[in-house]
């Protein structure tokens, strides 16, 4: 064994460090490219968010916008100012309903409507998605409690 | 009465917690009298806990709506399991349960505990008492499940619907038992801390409770996302979600501290580490309390909660977390460290299995906290995804799962890798076999599914080879064999067993993945889907009355590819009182694969949507969890424990190192 | 709650007798390095082990048991000398009274030792027993709703246990549910007003008054709807057309209802509204009067035409009481009691005693 002890500490330590830094670097690339912004209708016209680009919208679904042809859903989210044509291919969470607040996970589409791959469901008849309460709360449509 | 008794019962627990901390911290030194005090103090609280708990039961079975968690959480007409369950279906009832927890392992420790030093049991008990005091004021003031209405409501408001389920019976208290037991880890560490005392010795004490831990927490987290799996009804076993991640960080950060204590113990080495592990692992399921009941993330998890609730808690996770690093500083300078190892090593091995498993549990971290720390920053809502987690985690899992079966192979201290690939050979060629089998009945797909399952079978056959050479398979006669295996010491079985439960849930991860189908289509009475060769048939639906929900229920019948035919419903549930609808998933077992039914709302006159998922082998996910759990507990039998025996005595290193 | 005391105390000194007892075992002269001694010695003998059956060879088991002499002998000379082990028997002993006194004083901030277990199955519920169950009730139609919310049927039968239940936006949202789903009557639309005045604490708002209008127009001989209107009106100071409606309520009346004398001192107020104009302002007493008796003459009439359940009719009862005087309460209170089944008859009656009738 041509190593000598310091050597052989060194070598462990330098080991740990290269798969730690790429670790980081890991995380840190993942984290830039991963995540997804959350907008609210007014948010997108505002920004003009690229066609494509995953988001989260959140509002609350228009009274009497809901269309249902079997499996395909079209809905209008809106937050008071701005209403966006949402569609989604699949079941609804249990919880949705006209009036109620949605989150809704997808990309805006070339015509302007935004195709939904997910919808969360809230967990119970009280839970607003914080977003989407922050998002009302903000344009003074909903005054709820504060969580 | 029995109420108001269960109350006082509780706070005479509180009082002894106190009475138990500040004696405990002041004459841990004495033995003695103060040694027994602590011990029957921590055993006196249990009791009380119970009690109060047991109190508490009674007034949820009762129905007595004058207590105000039981108006709030329960409901005459509701079933008895779930007037049962409902005690810790809610912020008050479930914080109890976390002090019931605490108390319990402290009581587990003052009782067997014959073989700690009175010191270090005196210091370990006080710290407990100490979580025990703060976290009962915390419920006294408040969380008080006991606080009573006057007058007495007619009838409760009901339990969530969603947690109207045998899963609230057994995944919560599995939870705690792991999550919480942690707490004691954390309590050995700090004692460790004060006493000066960090040594081989002090790993072999506090592992059989980090497995203890670690395995009801493998158990609890497999339990809730099964439950979440067939409850939620959105097919989906694992979400990412911040709750899930909040109960996952514990795990990684536990799986961690158990493989290094084993270094510690046997070769007196990474014992700063090990503290440190035992410190965070704790501290995590701390933050995860935290974030979930401060009601900075809102889930299922988040039972009504104020914003005084939280700060509290936040307040105590930075007293309790705090201390202990600021003693850790104070302390860790001086140990000495432990024996010396090459790179290539058994605990060369090992640090890098805590290296991997330490770097994912910072990136779950960073991705269940950048959001918060984001929008605090800059304002913009962001969400931080499965496919961050999928990434991060995935790529650091899977150099992990490709050095788990070395592992066991090498020596303490300096080991020969090229010997031990030789002895996995054996396991490398059965895992080209079968991968490469398994891409050519896939028809050599661009994918990386086939990778994974080797992977899988990689860290399953290895987990095999290694109780084969040690049980001379190949090499001796099979009586030579059986004498062997029945010789070899339980903790070589279960690290064995665990390490091919590993195996085990890849490959269920991997296939439920990879090869999940999933068709949403709108159903007619009398129609028939045709999924991965499965013919489902739907039958039509029909009004049922279940003890406190209508339900609408959709009979379907599933043909498998091999002509048997079995029915499967599939119901959409509204609750009578908080008339809140639930979706029960239909789900038909085959083997370890599963049919999955959803059936959605009504369109047309007699149409449904209906969501169809094929799962093949999914279950395997939830049962590689129970092998591993179960290997922990497996290893808890075995008492015998070993110093790491060096491969060659040519190099005297008798010399401390620095 | 002496009982409560007593199982408390005993509960103290049951843990109290626990510690003080454990504070007296004998501390055993065994020394504190037993354990660790213990544990080097299972070392040394996982090391045997490990060499019978052939895990480690020989040459390692000797490197091995080195490293763990190297060990022990740093342990003995590492030893601690033991910190004086003096009695703590005595501070202890203070704790004991203090762990009670902590206890008690805590207890006493935030425990209810005055109030009683209430189980369910051991409350009296007599006196509400209809109202469980009317509360069951509405929450089985309610769920079989969320279902099938077109079933008119089940609306009808909400909306006025609603209005009973003082539950009035649901049942502003149920009576709408009926129009929309049947063809529009003057009478759900006037118990849509109806429900909507009470949502907006005895204010009728311009929709209201469409409502009103409108169920007046469907149906030249509907009179509640009218009354409504009418009062309202007044109230309005719209006396013009006010005056109108009431003597167009007097026109289409027989003569023996009991609300005509309502209608005509109605009509009193309007007409002097319009006459008086500036002169004679009608005291807003005078109005308010108006309205509480177009709404108390609403209830009469339809509890007189379509019945009603025992809260209604003692709703009426006490309003007519205030409004009319004893003899015209009774009135109702009789024509109530025929109405009522036997059960809600004896409450009716004993509400009737109540108010000295």
């Amino acid at each position: 064994m041509a190593l000598t002890r310091k050597q052989k500490r060194l070598s462990v330590i330098a080991g740990l460090g290269v798969v730690l830094a790429l670790a980081a670097t890991l995380i840190f690339t993942a984290l830039r490219d991963q995540i997804v912004f959350f907008y609210s209708p007014s948010e997108i016209a505002e920004r003009g968010i690229e066609p494509g680009l995953p988001i989260r919208i959140g509002g609350l679904v228009l009274e009497g916008s809901w269309q249902q042809d079997g499996e395909a859903n079209v809905f209008v989210v809106h937050d008071g100012e701005t209403q966006m044509t949402a569609r989604y291919s699949g079941i609804l969470p249990d919880l949705f309903r006209e009036g109620q607040g949605v989150v809704a996970e997808g990309a805006v589409q070339g015509d302007g409507t935004f195709l939904a791959s997910s919808v969360l469901a809230r967990h119970d008849e009280n839970y607003m998605p914080r977003e989407v309460a922050d998002t009302l709360r903000q344009q003074g449509v909903w005054q709820g409690d504060e969580e | 009465m029995i109420i108001e008794l269960g109350h006082f019962a509780f706070v005479l627990a509180f009082a002894l917690a106190l009475a138990q901390t500040v004696a405990g911290f002041a004459f841990w030194q004495r033995g003695g009298a103060a040694s027994h005090f602590v011990q029957q103090a921590a055993i006196m609280q249990f009791v009380l806990v119970g009690l109060a708990f047991a109190a508490l039961v009674q007034a949820f079975m009762v129905s007595d709506f004058s207590v105000r968690l039981v108006y709030e959480h329960s409901h005459s007409i509701q079933p008895t399991l779930y007037k049962f369950t409902s005690v810790w279906g809610n912020h008050e009832g479930s914080m109890l349960l976390f002090v019931l927890t605490l108390a319990l392992f402290g009581a587990g420790l003052a009782a067997f505990s014959r073989n700690l030093p009175d010191d270090l049991r005196t210091l370990v008990l006080s710290t407990q008492g100490l979580m025990v005091a703060a976290f009962s004021a915390f419920v006294l003031f408040t969380s008080n499940p006991f606080w009573r209405a006057d007058p007495a409501p007619m009838d409760g408001t009901e339990l969530n619907p969603i947690l109207q389920d045998i899963g609230l019976a057994i995944h919560p208290p599995l939870l705690y038992l792991g999550y919480v037991g942690f707490s004691i880890c954390f309590s050995f560490a700090v004692a460790a801390l004060i006493s000066g005392r960090i040594d081989a010795a002090w790993a072999r004490w506090v592992r059989p409770w980090t497995l203890a831990s670690w395995a009801f927490l493998t158990l609890g987290i497999a339990m809730g996302s099964y439950w979440a799996y067939y409850e939620l009804g959105w097919g989906g076993w694992w979400f990412w979600d911040p709750v899930e991640n909040a109960s996952f960080m514990p795990w990684l950060a536990g799986t961690a501290m158990l493989h290094s204590a084993i270094v510690m113990e046997k070769r007196n080495a990474l014992k700063i580490w090990t503290v440190f592990l035992a410190i965070i692992t704790f501290s995590l399921s701390l933050l995860g309390t935290f974030l979930v009941r401060s009601g900075i993330l809102t889930s299922v998890h988040s039972f009504a909660s104020d914003p005084t609730r939280g700060t509290v808690i936040l307040a105590m996770l930075a007293a309790f977390v705090g201390g202990a690093f600021l003693l850790f500083a104070l302390r860790a300078s001086a140990l000495r460290s432990g024996g010396l190892f090459a790179p290539i090593s058994r605990e060369g091995a090992l640090i890098l299995n805590n290296l991997f498993l330490s770097a994912a549990t910072a990136g779950v971290l960073v991705g269940t906290l950048y959001p918060l720390v984001l929008e605090a920053l800059t304002g913009a809502r962001i969400t931080v995804g499965a496919p961050f987690f999928d990434v991060t985690f995935g790529a650091l899992m899977v150099p992990l799962l490709l050095l788990i079966p070395f592992g066991p192979f090498l020596a303490w201290k300096r080991s020969d890798l090229v010997a031990v690939t030789q002895r996995l050979i054996g396991a490398i060629v059965a895992t080209l076999v079968v991968t490469i089998i398994v891409f050519a009945l896939m028809g050599f797909p661009v994918s990386l599914a086939p990778i994974g399952l080797g992977i899988g079978f990689w860290v399953m056959f290895g987990a095999i080879a290694e109780i084969a050479d040690k049980g001379a398979i190949g090499r001796a006669s099979l009586a030579q064999n059986w004498s062997r295996l029945k010789g070899l010491p339980r903790s070589v079985w279960s690290t064995a067993i665990a390490h091919f439960g590993v195996g085990v849930t890849v490959i269920g991860i991997v296939c439920a993945t990879a090869f999940q189908t999933e068709i949403v289509t709108s159903m007619r009475q009398g129609e028939s889907v045709e999924i991965a060769g499965y013919t489902v048939h739907y039958d039509g639906e029909r009004l049922v009355e279940g003890p406190n929900y209508m339900a609408e229920q959709g009979a379907f019948r599933v043909t498998t590819p091999w002509n048997t035919t079995r029915g499967i419903t599939s119901e959409r549930r509204v609750y009578a009182v908080s008339r809140m609808p639930t979706t029960e998933a239909g789900i038909n077992t085959y083997g370890f694969t599963q049919m999955y039914i959803q059936f959605g709302e009504r369109f047309g006159a007699e149409g449904r949507v209906v969501r169809l998922w094929y799962k093949p082998y999914v279950l395997l996910i939830w049962l590689g969890s129970l092998i591993m759990a179960g290997a922990g507990f497996l290893s808890l039998t075995d008492r015998r424990m070993r110093i790491g025996a060096p491969q060659s005595a040519r190099r005297k290193q008798s010399e401390p190192a620095q | 709650m002496h009982l409560l005391w007593l199982f408390a105390a005993l509960l103290t000194l049951t843990v109290l007798a626990a510690l003080y007892f454990a504070m007296r075992r004998p501390v055993m002269a065994e020394d504190g390095d037993a354990p660790t001694r213990a544990f080097l010695r299972s070392q040394l003998e996982g090391i045997e082990e490990d060499l019978r059956i052939g895990r480690i060879s020989d040459t390692e088991a000797v490197a091995a048991r080195a490293e763990l002499a190297r060990e022990v002998m740093r342990f003995e000379r590492e030893k601690k000398h033991e910190a004086a082990k003096g009695s703590v028997r005595l501070p202890m002993l203070v704790a004991l009274p203090l762990v009670a006194l902590v206890a008690f004083g805590t207890y006493f901030a935030i425990g209810r030792a005055d109030l009683p277990a209430q189980p369910l199955a051991a409350r009296d519920f007599a006196a509400d027993q209809t109202h469980v169950s009317i509360a069951e009730a509405v929450a089985q139609v309610e769920a079989r709703l969320v279902e099938t919310p077109n079933d008119v049927r089940g609306w009808r039968a909400l909306a006025p246990v609603y209005m009973q239940m003082g539950r009035y936006p649901e049942a502003a949202n149920a009576f709408r549910r009926i129009l929309a789903l049947d063809p529009p009557d003057a009478e759900t639309e006037t118990d849509l007003a109806e429900a909507l005045i009470m949502v907006n604490d005895g204010m009728a708002d311009d929709d209201v008054i469409a409502l009103l209008r409108s169920a007046a127009d469907r149906d030249p001989m509907h009179v509640r709807s009218r009354f409504y209107l009418a009062g309202e009106l007044t109230r309005r100071e719209d006396y013009d057309e006010a005056a109108a409606l009431w003597q167009y309520l007097l026109d289409i009346a027989v003569g023996t209802e009991p609300w005509v004398a309502t209608a005509r001192s109605g009509l009193a107020a309007a007409q002097a509204g319009t006459t008086g104009g500036s002169l004679a302002e009608p005291t807003p007493d005078a109005t308010q009067e108006v309205m509480i008796r177009g709404m108390v003459e609403g209830l009469a009439a339809r509890l007189y035409d379509e019945g009603g359940s025992a809260a209604e009719w003692m709703q009426l009862v006490r309003s007519r009481l205030v409004i009319d005087g004893a003899d015209a309460a009774r009135d109702d209170l009789q024509r109530g009691l025929a109405e009522l089944a036997p059960e809600d008859r004896i409450a009716l009656e004993a509400f009737a005693q109540e108010l000295g009738l």
